[in-house]
């Protein structure tokens, strides 16, 4: 936060100058928006994910193909846009659910307390001690499921940390002025929760969300590279990744290209997510 | 008094790896009956087969008995450290996790050597630069760092300085001698450290940040001393105690880090050997290697602990007391 106070009052239009988010923020933006608007019309733009031309394998970039082709001869560009669509839906699942969940514990452990906050407490620090990827990457392989158990399982230590935070921000609101207003007017103690403490704590969710989202983009392709999660043959960027590894020297752009995509969206997603949390909340604190 | 409590306290917590132990083992026994159609659905994999080699397998593996008495039968074997064979290469699992724990250990070690001789410089240097565009472009790239894949990273790295640039060795872990197995971790190592270095660098820089508005700190200043020894003598000492607190979550990162880097670089550790147990369904090696993460979660939490207690009288102040 680079914000300089001074004496004199500040004009309007350099309020609105500063109320603008900075430009790192805005290209987060519009990468995020471009994802998106690929993954709707993704085939349109680069044709379909699947047509092999066999006489053209493991060809790096051309005017033909702008990222190269892959070891089946198919198109790297179609493929990393047809990724889009699973790169999407499996981490905002993740995130609506740790919004979700982290929006009842978290606020019910901060706001209640006592024997409910601490049984609510004990089970995070349990899952946060573990390695969830790691759990994820046994749980799939031991009870099959692919990426749907991968979301489950990747949504289960998801939101826990999501827990901790949420409930900090309830602790905090707890202690000002107007719920004790509210509780001396009577108001039910379900009503205080949803109705007044969930507003004040819902810049903290968004920037969960924002940070739920990039973290398990990269944990769902994780478990794809290393052939768990999506079936083989979808065009998936972790699982590009690893298969296009094998041609890594011919045409190095198959698997650097979704890896790059993988980066970029996970990267703009955070900045958001970061942006957003020290706009809301009190600058340079420390998470978890 | 302090000691007796830091005594009693480090007691307590190794009394509470008991449970823990316990708790791990259950889980891990458990693992086989978890497998959809049991643990014979895990033996034959899908191969037909008679009703007779079922029993013969349902006997050999002493399927046939309560789940307790299995349980019983299986700890014996764990105690004495007998995980059974590989269903895939049949061979002990006690044997390749032997072999191949000492690389997992070098490889976490170089790791976390390299996150910390980068993130806790690099953070504090921010902190002191707060808001001038190093601070920025130090925090612009963490960011970037925390969010980048590590499978990512060292497939770009492979294809750049393994092939483009040709540094470093490509895979593997050389030709055995101490001095040329190193030389093939480096690169390894720098791909684990990346997201441990983002986040000790990002704790470090809020905490000192947090350090320098202290009472302690402006005395110190305006006692005259030296703004070095003000820094890292009052300042720094204070400022790693949260990068202690988050030892655990550094270690369970680089412990999932270990798994890609291994799978990529083609080294022979414990990451890639749950990588092919994994894909084969290979419950007994997946059970031995879940139980050695259990306990090296535990140890490394009670180590993380004990120290954050040796450092902070507070904690055991506070846990004895509750």
């Amino acid at each position: 936060m680079t914000v300089h106070t001074k004496d004199q009052p500040v004009s309007l239009a350099r309020r609105v100058v500063r109320s603008r988010p900075p430009f790192s923020i805005m290209v987060a933006f519009s990468f995020v928006a471009a994802v998106l608007v690929i993954s709707v019309v993704g085939q349109a733009l680069a044709g379909s994910a699947n047509i092999q031309d066999l006489a053209s394998v493991a060809n790096p970039a051309s005017g033909d193909h702008w990222l190269g082709t892959d070891r089946l001869g198919r198109d790297v560009l179609a493929r990393v846009f047809a990724g889009t669509r699973t790169a999407v839906i499996g981490p905002l699942i993740i995130a609506s659910s740790g919004l979700v969940l982290s929006s009842i514990f978290g606020i019910a452990a901060g706001y209640i307390g006592g024997g409910l906050d601490s049984t609510i407490m004990r089970t995070v620090d349990f899952f946060i001690a573990l390695p969830g990827l790691l759990v994820a990457i046994v749980a799939v392989s031991v009870l099959g499921g692919g990426y749907g158990m991968a979301i489950i399982v990747l949504s289960i230590f998801n939101v826990q940390g999501d827990i901790r935070i949420v409930r900090g921000a309830a602790i905090e609101q707890k202690g000002l002025p107007y719920i004790e207003a509210l509780r001396s007017l009577g108001v039910k103690r379900l009503r205080i929760m949803w109705r007044h403490m969930l507003p004040n704590v819902s810049p903290v969710l968004v920037a969960d969300f924002a940070i739920d989202f990039a973290l398990s983009l990269v944990a769902l392709a994780g478990l794809s590279f290393l052939g768990l999660g999506s079936q083989p043959g979808t065009p998936e960027w972790g699982g590009m990744l690893a298969v296009n590894q094998a041609i890594l020297f011919s045409n190095p752009l198959a698997s650097l290209a979704p890896g790059f995509a993988i980066i970029l969206l996970a990267v703009s997603v955070n900045l958001i997510g970061d942006w957003l949390y020290d706009k809301y909340t009190a600058p340079d604190r420390v998470r978890n | 008094m302090r000691n007796r409590n830091l005594g009693r306290y480090a007691v307590r917590r190794l009394l509470m790896l008991i449970p823990i132990a316990f708790l791990i083992s259950v889980v891990v026994f458990l693992l086989t009956s978890l497998v959809p159609g049991g643990a014979v659905a895990a033996l034959i994999e899908g191969r037909p087969t008679s009703q007779g080699t079922v029993e013969a397998l349902k006997a050999k593996y002493h399927l046939d008995e309560p789940l307790i008495t299995q349980y019983w039968i299986w700890l014996k074997g764990v105690l004495q450290g007998d995980f059974g064979r590989s269903f895939q290469s049949s061979q002990l699992v006690m044997d390749s996790i032997r072999s191949r724990i000492g690389l997992t250990i070098w490889l976490n070690a170089i790791g976390l050597s390299i996150a910390l001789v980068i993130g806790v410089p690099l953070g504090t240097w921010a902190a002191m630069r707060r808001g001038s565009s190093q601070d920025r472009t130090i925090v612009g790239a963490s960011i970037f760092a925390s969010s980048t894949p590590s499978f990512v990273v060292a497939l770009g790295f492979l294809w750049l300085f393994g092939q483009k640039l040709d540094w470093f060795p490509l895979y593997g872990v050389g030709d055995g001698s101490f001095r040329d197995q190193m030389w093939h971790l480096v690169l390894p190592g720098i791909v684990m450290a990346i997201t441990p270095t983002a986040l000790i660098l990002k704790i470090t820089r809020a905490s000192m940040l947090d350090q320098i508005d202290q009472d302690h700190i402006a005395f110190a200043r305006a006692r005259g001393l030296r703004e070095r020894r003000v820094i890292f003598v009052y300042g720094l000492r204070n400022a790693l105690i949260p990068v202690l607190t988050a030892a655990g979550l550094i270690f369970v990162g680089l412990l999932t880090g270990t798994v890609f880097v291994e799978f990529v670089f083609g080294l022979p550790g414990l990451g890639a050997l749950l990588v092919i147990a994994v894909k084969n369904s290979d419950i007994p090696v997946i059970q031995g290697l879940v139980l050695v993460v259990g306990v090296w979660i535990s140890v490394a939490n009670l180590l993380v602990d004990l120290s954050y207690a040796a450092v902070d009288p507070r904690v055991t102040f506070r846990k004895v007391s509750d």
